[in-house]
This record gives structure tokens, C-alpha cells and sequence, in this order.
């Protein structure tokens, strides 16, 4: 009369172990495919940051200064700087606004934006 | 007489048996509680060696978010002894491949028995680390770490300071932030330090260290208008990336973390304390004739005027004399030990840093400390200290709390002195420059004020000074009509050269730098030139003439102020 309720109790904890086994293992490699997207994600990080400090590196004002001239650039002047409540006729700097193409000695192609003339800044008529 | 139950002894078996089995049951039902709440997979990934983002320090940026400080990923190598059957020919093999590993030591790390871990070199190359797997050699153990670099190098350093081998800061901002910059590894530390100025007053600064063949060097810009510290540059610097080998006076930070008797900068306080007493006039002249005695000791200018100075000639001509007795008109001890500390001259700089030094300050004030205080002996603060306290004095009167974080608040302390006294010093500030010892200072661009010092250094081994070593600086203010930047520099034993006549006064050696820095930083933060209306507003003060001195024949220079309201 008891053995039966034992047979069942004894199928039920194999089925549960045998359960248990499967989740395990589901969960081992749950653990392994978010540990290689982790280390994934750190070293995408890693590169990010590495390219980050290179444009740091490459972009220092020591290295800008000395490429400058080589690009027709010279240091600005003060007298440069002007109030924008001193500029007049602002719809004649829409100029300013466009883009235009420049191949650079390195044969890259920059895209450049044009200075407006310093008649059209300082205001006045042309030249 | 009832018999016993024969099933008993099963039963109790049984009720065992079931409790095995509900046990059994807790324990499955327990592991997979275990297993739902499985650790964090960055948990998983940090077990295993790999660096995670909570690993790092956070970045350091510039106002502009330029970088200064980052980590990136580096690789280290090992070796495991335990699986090199010839220590010779290993390291044989890995120093062909990679740059700066000694032979011999590395033989004798791989063959120390018992070992199990021999580090071979730490921030392999890219090219390195392929080199290294290209050679298959047993037991290599590759592992990466975060690294700190400065993309700048040395730019920013001592300021930003650096970390040691396991990523502690040991210095400046990685040092005071240290909890800050690991708890928050996400969120990057903004400065208020600017990336183009620091460079420009860097290049200067080094140009002049070098040329006058000083021993050391100390350049800031200062916001007047919010106590930002916009570049601070001190020589001779280090590497960040090899800081435990810098010397102990390369790490020394000349601009907060050292102290210094400025000498003649120190007038401006003097005029501003004179000023603001109302015991002293921008009208009123005072008898230059030297030597000036006090007690057995003599105070002499550098040129004897043989005259009396008006108030505005003893800044611009830089007379001790003068303004010796500038000070002891305004009220001697009492008024400067007082004025003085409301400058909070008398404690430490309110710095965030470790690198500050705490000022000296005059214990006893007999007349004579009164008389050498006033021209900048005797008192010995940073030359930060100092910056601050002049961006006050010449600005609106209030001074700021110096800020280095861009989420610290701008601070406005009570005021100093009256508006119209911060007036008077800025256009004492601006004949300095025009008609005084700071011509050399002068911009094409921007009406600057400032002032000269040069001091005599202390003695060595004995009472006095030496004369043979001097401090030469220059404090300017620009644009002077409305002050924006307070520029400083100070050069620590400085040595005149052709260029110079062999003088090393800060007229020479310092005011050029601060001079040629606006002219520079001006257009790069967007100041316009001032204008003509401007600098007449100053010149129509000045009342000049040109005189023989009957004595000497030589022709002298008169100056005085003219009150604005005056026809």
C-alpha cells in the first residue's frame, strides 16, 4: 500500500533533479553568453576610450599650432574679435552659412565654411 | 491485554524516509532559487579577470570637455613558471620581441622555482601583444588593466597631478577627487581650466623659464569675474605617466604649493590699503629722498628720486620709499595687519588641492615689518594667494572663492575695499604699464594694467637677503576698462641676458611673457579689443611733463592724477 506513494515520491525527485540539471545548465550558458557580451561591451569601451585619448592626443593645441601655417592659418588678433552688436547688415553674413569643398595637401577634402569679408563685419559699403 | 501494532517500526521508518525526501526536495528547491538569482554577468566577467567599467577612474575633462585624464585598456604579461622548462631561451625569445625588458633579470625571475607568477612587462604595444601570442610560448598569461593616460603629457601636471601603479591618485586633482573619480567612474570630472589657454601660457612661460635660465616658474590666468582658475602652469614639470620618478622639486607645484616674498607686486596691496583707508589721496606726494631710516635700518629705491613722489609716481616708478611711507600714513600696523587678513593673507589658501602652502605671515608688527611688508619683504604667500586677492582689489572690490570644479558655485565674499579705491588701483595699475616699470607689458590689442616685482631671496645659512637671487614677476589685469583676466608670472631666480642688459627686474623678464599671453588668450576667449574712447578715459587722468633735473641733467618724468571732475 506504501510503495506506491514511494514510486511516486521517488519519480518526482528525479523529474525535479533531472529539472533542476537542465536549468543549470540553461543558466550556465545564460551566464557565459552575458559574460563574453560583458567582456564584449568592456572591450568595445576599451576602444572607444583608446580612439577617444588618440583624438585627444592628435588634436593637442601643441601638434594644431604647428600643422596651422602648413593650412594658410595664423594665430587670431584682437582686433578680430568684434562686439555682435557691432556687426551690421547680419543678412549679408548668410555667406558665412555655406559650405564649400577644399581639397588639403593631404588630398583630403574638407568641407569649410566661408569667412564674410571684413566690409560686410565691420559694416559700411563694398569696397 | 491489547497486543502491539506489528506495523509500527514500518510506520516510524516510513515518517523517516518522507522526511529524507522532504529535505531532498527543500535542497532542489533551494538551488534553484540559487540559480534564478544568478550573479550579475559583469560580476562573471570581472572573475574572470577582465577589467569592468566600475574598474576605472572617471575622466577628467577641460570647461570645454576637452580630455585630460582617461583610462584605457592595457595589457600586461606574465609568465607562469611553473611551465618554462628553459628560463634562458624564454626570455631570450621575449626580449627580441618587446622593448626594454632586461634578458638577464627576466631568465632570473622564470627561474625562481616555486613562483607562480613572473610579470614580464606591463602596457605591451599592440604589436607587442601579437608578437607575444605569435610565440606560443606555455604558461604566457595576458592581462589587461585600465591605465591612466594624460593625452596633454605633461601640460596640465602638477595640477592634475597622477595615479600610482594600482590606479590611487598620489597627487593634485587624481589625489584630492581619488574617492570621487572611483566611485563615479561614469560621470567625468569637469575643471574650469581651459585647454588653449593653459597651452599658450605653458609655451610662453617655458620660453622665458628657458631663456632667462631660471630654476623654476610659476604662470596662472585667472577669471576675475568668477574665481575660475582658467591655466596654471608651474616649472620645471613631470611626466604624469612617470610620476614616482620625478624629484621632489619637479612635483612642487610654484603656484599654490610654494610660498614666495613677491617684492614690488606687493605695492598694489599697499595702495590699495593706503587708498581705502582714506588717510591717502591719488593727489598726495610723499618725500622719496633716501635712504629712509627706521630705527638701524635703511630703506633705499633702486634709483634715489632725491624729490618728493606723488602717490601715482610710486607705483609707476615702483619707489620703496614711497610707499613705505604710503603705509605708515594709512595707519601703520594696525591698518595693514588688519587689511591684510581681511585678504586672508594670515591662513592657507582656500584650495581643494594638497599641493598649498601655508603663508607666512608676520607674527610681531614693529614699524620696520610695517615699512618691508609694504613693498612685498618680509610676507611670504603663493603667488595663487596672491592672484586672488589683487582680482579683488583691482575687480569690484569682492573677492572670489577660487573654483577649480565646474559645478562648484561662484562664491562672492564681502567687499574688501569701496569701488571707487578698486577705480583708483586699476588706473594706477594702467600707468604702470604706460608710463611705469610694466611697459614691456603693454598689448596692441587690450588696455592691461599691472604692476613689477622683483625680490631679493633669503639669505642661505644667514640673516638678510641675497642679492644675487631674485623672485621677478608681473601681475596684469585685462581688459582694463571693464577687468575680465587677471594674468600672473612669477621667475625664480631669473638671469638677465643681452636682450635685457643683464637686468633681470620682472619689467624684463616677466611682464613681456603676460604681455605676449593676452595678446594671445584675448581673441581665443573672445575679448574685443578695447577701445580709443576707453584708454582716453584712463589717459585723461594723467596729468605728464618732462623736466632736466637741475642736478643731474637727466630728463625725468612728472606724473600726476587729475581728478575726472576737474576742468
Amino acid at each position: 500500500m506504501l510503495r506506491r506513494p514511494l514510486v511516486l515520491l521517488v519519480v518526482l525527485l528525479l523529474a525535479a533533479t533531472a529539472g533542476v540539471y537542465r536549468q543549470e545548465l540553461r543558466v550556465v550558458e545564460l551566464r557565459r553568453e552575458l559574460a563574453d557580451l560583458a567582456r564584449e561591451r568592456t572591450r568595445l569601451e576599451g576602444e572607444i576610450r583608446t580612439l577617444r585619448a588618440s583624438l585627444a592626443w592628435l588634436t593637442r593645441p601643441a601638434r594644431l599650432a604647428a600643422l596651422a601655417p602648413e593650412l594658410g592659418m595664423v594665430p587670431a588678433r584682437a582686433e578680430r574679435i568684434v562686439p555682435a552688436e557691432a556687426i551690421d547688415r547680419r543678412e549679408g553674413l548668410e555667406i558665412a552659412r555655406r559650405r564649400f569643398p577644399v581639397p588639403l595637401p593631404s588630398g583630403y577634402v574638407a568641407t569649410l565654411r566661408a569667412r564674410p569679408p571684413l566690409w560686410l563685419v565691420r559694416g559700411g559699403g563694398r569696397p | 491485554m491489547t497486543s502491539p501494532d506489528p506495523l509500527a517500526p514500518s510506520r516510524s521508518r516510513l515518517r523517516l524516509l518522507a522526511l529524507g525526501f522532504l529535505l531532498a526536495f527543500a535542497l532542489v528547491g533551494a538551488r534553484l532559487v540559487q540559480l534564478l538569482l544568478a550573479e550579475p554577468a559583469a560580476e562573471l566577467a570581472r572573475r574572470d579577470g577582465a577589467p569592468t567599467a566600475a574598474d576605472r577612474r572617471a575622466d577628467i575633462l577641460d570647461r570645454n570637455g576637452r580630455v585630460l585624464a582617461t583610462d584605457i585598456p592595457s595589457v600586461t604579461l606574465a609568465l607562469d613558471p611553473l611551465y618554462v622548462r628553459d628560463p634562458a631561451a624564454t626570455a631570450r625569445k621575449l626580449a627580441a620581441v618587446l622593448e626594454g625588458v632586461d634578458e638577464a633579470a627576466l631568465a632570473r625571475r622564470l627561474a625562481r622555482r616555486g613562483s607562480r607568477y613572473a610579470p614580464v612587462k606591463r602596457h605591451l604595444l599592440p604589436r607587442e601583444q601579437r608578437a607575444v601570442l605569435e610565440l606560443g610560448l606555455p604558461g604566457t598569461i595576458l592581462e589587461t588593466r585600465w591605465r591612466r593616460v594624460y593625452p596633454e603629457g605633461d601640460l596640465f601636471a602638477p595640477l592634475l597631478g597622477a595615479v600610482g601603479a594600482d590606479g590611487q591618485g598620489l597627487a593634485g586633482v587624481e589625489y584630492a577627487f581619488d574617492r570621487r573619480l572611483r566611485s563615479r567612474p561614469g560621470e567625468p570630472l569637469r575643471l574650469v581650466v581651459d585647454l588653449r589657454v593653459q597651452h599658450v601660457l605653458r609655451e610662453e612661460l617655458e620660453a622665458a623659464f628657458r631663456r632667462f635660465r631660471a630654476i623654476g616658474a610659476c604662470g596662472l590666468v585667472l577669471d576675475v569675474r568668477t574665481g575660475d582658475l582658467l591655466a596654471e602652469v608651474s616649472l620645471p614639470t613631470y611626466d604624469p605617466h612617470r610620476f614616482t620618478e620625478a624629484a621632489e622639486e619637479v612635483r612642487l607645484d610654484r603656484c599654490t604649493g610654494a610660498v614666495y616674498e613677491l617684492g614690488s607686486v606687493f605695492k598694489l596691496v599697499t595702495a590699495a590699503m593706503a587708498l581705502e583707508s582714506g588717510r591717502v589721496g591719488l593727489g598726495d606726494r610723499f618725500d622719496a629722498r633716501g635712504p629712509f631710516r627706521i630705527g638701524r635700518f635703511r630703506i633705499r629705491d633702486v634709483h634715489d628720486y632725491g624729490r618728493a613722489l606723488t602717490v601715482p609716481e610710486i607705483i609707476a616708478f615702483s619707489s620703496n620709499i614711497g610707499t613705505v611711507q604710503m603705509a605708515l600714513a594709512a595707519g601703520g600696523a594696525a591698518t595693514m595687519r588688519a587689511f591684510l587678513t581681511r585678504l586672508g593673507f594670515h591662513r592657507p589658501l582656500d584650495w581643494p588641492l594638497p599641493e598649498r602652502a601655508r603663508p607666512l605671515f608676520p607674527r610681531r608688527w614693529p614699524e620696520i615689518t610695517v615699512a618691508t611688508v609694504a613693498f612685498g619683504h618680509g610676507i611670504a604667500v603663493s603667488p595663487l594667494q596672491y592672484a586672488q586677492a589683487v582680482a579683488a582689489l583691482a575687480g569690484d572690490g569682492r573677492p572670489r572663492r577660487l573654483r577649480l570644479l565646474a559645478a562648484t558655485p561662484v562664491e562672492v565674499g564681502p567687499a574688501v575695499v569701496r569701488a571707487e579705491t578698486a577705480e583708483a588701483l586699476r588706473w594706477l595699475m594702467w600707468l604702470v604699464v604706460e608710463r611705469g616699470t610694466g611697459s614691456k607689458a603693454a598689448s596692441q590689442g587690450y588696455l592691461i594694467g599691472g604692476k613689477t616685482g622683483t625680490a631679493d631671496k633669503p639669505a642661505r645659512g644667514r640673516r638678510g637677503y641675497d642679492t644675487s637671487r631674485t623672485v621677478s614677476s608681473f601681475v596684469g589685469l585685462f581688459p582694463l576698462e571693464a577687468p575680465r583676466y587677471l594674468v600672473m608670472v612669477v621667475l625664480d631666480e631669473p638671469q638677465g641676458d643681452e636682450g635685457t642688459f643683464g637686468f633681470r627686474y620682472g619689467g624684463w623678464t616677466a611682464a613681456p611673457v603676460v604681455g605676449a599671453v593676452i595678446d594671445r588668450i584675448g581673441p581665443l576667449l573672445g575679448v574685443p579689443p578695447s577701445a580709443e574712447e576707453a584708454r582716453q578715459r584712463f589717459v585723461q587722468r594723467l596729468w605728464e611733463r618732462q623736466e632736466v633735473d637741475p642736478a643731474s641733467g637727466r630728463r625725468e618724468k612728472r606724473l600726476a592724477f587729475v581728478a575726472a571732475d576737474r576742468p
